[in-house]
């Protein structure tokens, strides 16, 4: 019997231990958006990264080594996830739940541990964070500030008999000169860098690398080639193409409206036994390509199969009214709320009905702004009264 | 602040991807060009040649440069000047007077049967601008042939270096036979020469970025549709701006439409004639000076002793149908037709009805008008008339903008209706108005 006891509090433990740590393996790394607050990236050397030994220590061996052989990408990461939380927070500002972070140090997330769960939340952080990094890093590269990441100019000479014999053949092929490596480099790196810790094994990290995947697809599509002939009368002599990043402002916007419309899913019967028995029997790692080769099944079963740029989620969100320190949720006490709106920016809906307190306060704005020709814009302070009300 | 700087963040990082791939392109077409342009130049300028090898030595830099840039489809540009040639001697057989016309319906009719019926659509918009190019000048020795201005008839070599001269083959401009005869002498050259193709090649890559980066980003996407409108034709200008001065470079790498002080003679566009416009008629002329030139002296003055409409009506045909069989070009060419007919005989009128300085073109050095062109009444009356040009330029240059496919391609009918619709007819409607106004003056 107490043998049995044994046993069944070792197992419990067990699964305590293989489930708990895993959640933020892959995700420790966010605690670099906070890296650059304290002055930690020095300005002087921008290829070398003097890092607080803290947020050193958050990263993961492959991280760290990728950090070192491409010296300046640390820098976009930083950048990447800290655009990543601010997009996250704007999004969010009027929701119950609104993205607030926290002290990352001493083992924790940055998120908290609401990214313990595989919810709506939970979908949209690993997504916007990946998507920031891809960004960033698209844009540090086109900048020229990640040394490894040169324009390779060569390749468009190499093949310009192939390109006009598939233009003949009405096939679009054309390469756009410049930079035209800058987006792949932060795909792949992105995929490197944020993946690292999830080996999509277990269902929650399938979840993790989907929404991974499909932030870095909402600014790859977004992100557009676009091209101009010039010639004789408006005919195509010389192509140029050159390529638009997408502001991170509407990579945030979309990946909201699939927060909004995200998925809940579960694990296609098939792919579920074999390959976690055949991981137990031998450790062996997911070849690196076959990691993203998963369809994952909606959960109710009338619904479509999530694309690739949909969000998914595996258990549905907590509720954000009440403090919970289990979930590392502070509640939506003394939160902001608009008592017009009906929504959930409302006073009703954020509050919980609980009720609010109203305030009236003085502030000073920036009022009665001019536009100079060109490009200032000169402002007057002026203080305005303001009526403040808190959810109780 | 933080969304000001976000916004200066993101304007700086589009810029920087769009003018750094677009500077890049730029260059690596003029840099084919150039070289192939500067060899010629500098082998004509060292190496006593013989006149035939000189045209040979056009001929073969110039086949090289149209297969370099165009790959295989280039044969189409050596068909049409090798069949034009035998036709053309062929003639000279039977006729001495109708040369001109035979040719130009034989080159016209072999453009439209490739436009329609033989080149896959993408191919025909890239060599498009090269064929009307061959075209003008095989037109312009058939016609002169008539007029009898050669003193003999054009062996093979001079009529093929004509023709595919790499100074001009490729993006124009167009030049007379005699000149570029005349340019395939030795020149004097001097530093003046590098500084020329300096400040052409600086030029025509400002364009470049204004019309792929610059226009396209100060206005807005979401400002009203006339400021779009604008913006869009606008890009296009500085699309043509940038293909013409690139002409010009070409031109001037190879030697050709210098002084003999070294100074460029061939001016291909007026940018601020056209940005700032006197009237329509003005902005026609100055858009591309040597097709003006060539529209004036082969077609229309040839024209001249059937009547002026029949003059004018053959003139439009010719222009519209060297661009090729489209509605597009059609369209635009015809409404700019009618628009610049009612501008100039409406401004004709309010001239002389309230005898003000105001006509379409601007009067030459004694202006009999009573109020000059430095009155209130001729600046208010020709700024008014600028703002209408600049109306219909927006409204006419819209067309060419369009998605990368669509330009590849070439533009449908219903990609011009489409355009026009949106834009209300806005510009037809008030060329129709000013029509009323001019018969009610």
């Amino acid at each position: 019997m107490k043998c049995l006891w044994l046993f069944v509090i070792v197992l419990c433990f067990t699964c305590e231990a293989a489930n708990k740590p895993r959640r933020g393996r892959g995700s420790m790394w966010w605690g670099i958006a906070k890296a650059g607050e304290p002055n930690n990236l020095s300005p002087i050397s921008p290829g070398v990264l003097y890092m607080d030994p803290a947020v050193h220590a958050t990263l993961r061996r492959k991280q760290r080594r990728l950090a070192r052989e491409n010296p300046g990408v640390l820098a976009a990461v930083a950048k990447g996830a800290s655009m990543a939380v601010a997009e996250c927070q704007h999004q969010f500002k009027y929701r119950r739940w609104n993205c607030s972070t926290r002290n990352f140090l001493r083992g924790k997330n940055l998120f908290g541990k609401i990214v313990d769960r595989g919810c709506r939340e939970t979908a949209f952080i690993y997504a916007i964070t990946s998507a920031g990094v891809t960004h960033a890093v698209a844009r540090a590269c086109a900048e020229g500030s990640i040394e490894s990441c040169t324009c390779d100019y060569s390749h468009i000479d190499r093949v310009p008999h192939r390109t006009r014999a598939a233009a003949a053949a009405n096939v679009r092929v054309w390469k756009w000169g410049g930079c035209s490596d800058n987006i792949g480099f932060g795909f792949r790196f992105s995929r490197e860098f944020v993946d690292t810790g999830e080996r999509g094994k277990t269902l929650r990290e399938k979840m993790n690398l989907h929404n991974n995947e499909a932030g870095r697809a909402h600014v790859q599509t977004e992100m557009r080639q676009e091209c101009k002939c010039h010639g004789m009368s408006g005919s195509c002599t010389v192509k140029t193409c050159w390529m638009r990043l997408p502001s991170f402002r509407s990579v945030g916007d979309s990946l909201k409206d699939r927060f909004d419309g995200a998925s809940r899913v579960m694990m296609p019967n098939t792919d579920l036994e074999s390959p976690s028995q055949r991981n137990d029997a031998a450790p062996h790692r997911v070849p690196r390509r076959d990691r993203y080769r998963f369809q994952l099944r909606p959960h109710n079963p009338d619904h479509k199969s999530p694309g690739a740029k949909d969000l998914v989620y595996l258990e549905s969100s907590p509720g954000f009214c009440e403090k919970n320190p289990r979930l590392g949720i502070p509640g939506t006490h003394g939160r902001a709320c608009n008592d017009t709106s009906i929504g959930v920016d409302g006073c009703d809906l954020m509050c919980c009905g609980r009720g609010y307190r109203t305030q009236t306060m003085y502030v000073v704005e920036r009022c009665n702004c001019t536009f100079h020709w060109c490009c200032e814009v000169k402002c007057k302070l002026c203080p305005t009264e303001k009526v403040v009300h808190t959810c109780l | 602040m933080n969304e000001d700087e976000e916004y200066y963040e993101s304007t700086w990082t589009y810029m920087l991807l769009c003018v750094e791939p677009t500077v890049y392109e730029g260059f690596r077409f003029v840099r084919d060009l150039l070289l192939a342009n500067v060899a010629l130049r500098l082998m004509i300028q060292y190496i006593p040649l013989p006149h035939n090898l000189r045209h040979s030595l056009s001929l073969v830099i110039g086949s090289f440069l149209l297969y370099h840039c165009i790959g295989p489809p280039f044969i189409w540009t050596v068909g049409l000047t090798a069949s034009a040639y035998i036709l053309i001697i062929l003639l000279s057989f039977v006729t001495k007077k109708w040369r001109g016309l035979v040719v130009s319906i034989f080159v016209i009719s072999f453009l439209l049967l490739c436009e329609v019926h033989i080149l896959h659509p993408k191919l025909w918009q890239q060599i498009r601008g090269i064929q009307m190019i061959a075209a003008m000048k095989i037109i312009s020795v058939a016609i002169e042939l008539d007029r009898d201005l050669f003193k003999k008839m054009l062996n093979p070599v001079e009529f093929g270096g004509y023709l595919l001269c790499p100074a001009n083959s490729v993006i124009g401009p167009w030049i007379s036979f005699h000149h570029y005869n005349n340019y395939l002498e030795v020149k004097f050259l001097n530093k003046r020469w590098i500084k020329l193709i300096a400040v052409d090649l600086v030029v025509s890559i400002f364009f470049l970025t204004l019309s792929n980066c610059i226009v396209p980003w100060y206005i807005d996407d979401s400002l009203p549709k006339w400021l779009i409108a604008y913006r869009d034709a606008q890009a296009f200008r500085m699309s043509h701006y940038f293909i013409s001065r690139m002409s010009m470079l070409s031109m001037t790498s190879a030697g050709f439409g210098l002084t003999n002080d070294c100074r460029s003679e061939v001016q291909v566009t007026k940018p601020f004639f056209i940005e700032l416009p006197r009237s329509l008629v003005q902005v026609v002329i100055y858009w591309n000076i040597p097709m003006h030139q060539w529209l004036k002296h082969y077609v229309f003055k040839t024209c001249q002793p059937y009547g002026k409409f029949v003059a004018i009506f053959i003139t439009y045909a010719v222009s519209s149908l060297l661009h090729g069989w489209n509605f597009q070009f059609s369209a635009v060419l015809l409404s700019i037709g009618t628009f610049s007919y009612v501008e100039y005989n409406l401004r004709l009128k309010v001239a002389q009805t309230f005898d003000v300085c105001c006509l379409a073109n601007p009067c030459g050095k004694q202006c009999d008008h009573k109020y000059k062109k430095n009155s209130m009444l001729a600046v208010i009356t020709n700024t008014i008339f600028s703002i209408i040009t600049i109306i219909h330029l927006a409204y006419l240059g819209v067309m060419f903008e369009a998605s990368f496919s669509v330009q590849e391609s070439g533009y449908s009918y219903f990609h011009t209706i489409s355009k026009w619709e949106n834009l209300d007819y806005f510009s037809h409607i008030l060329a129709g108005f000013l029509y009323v106004v001019y018969i009610l003056i």
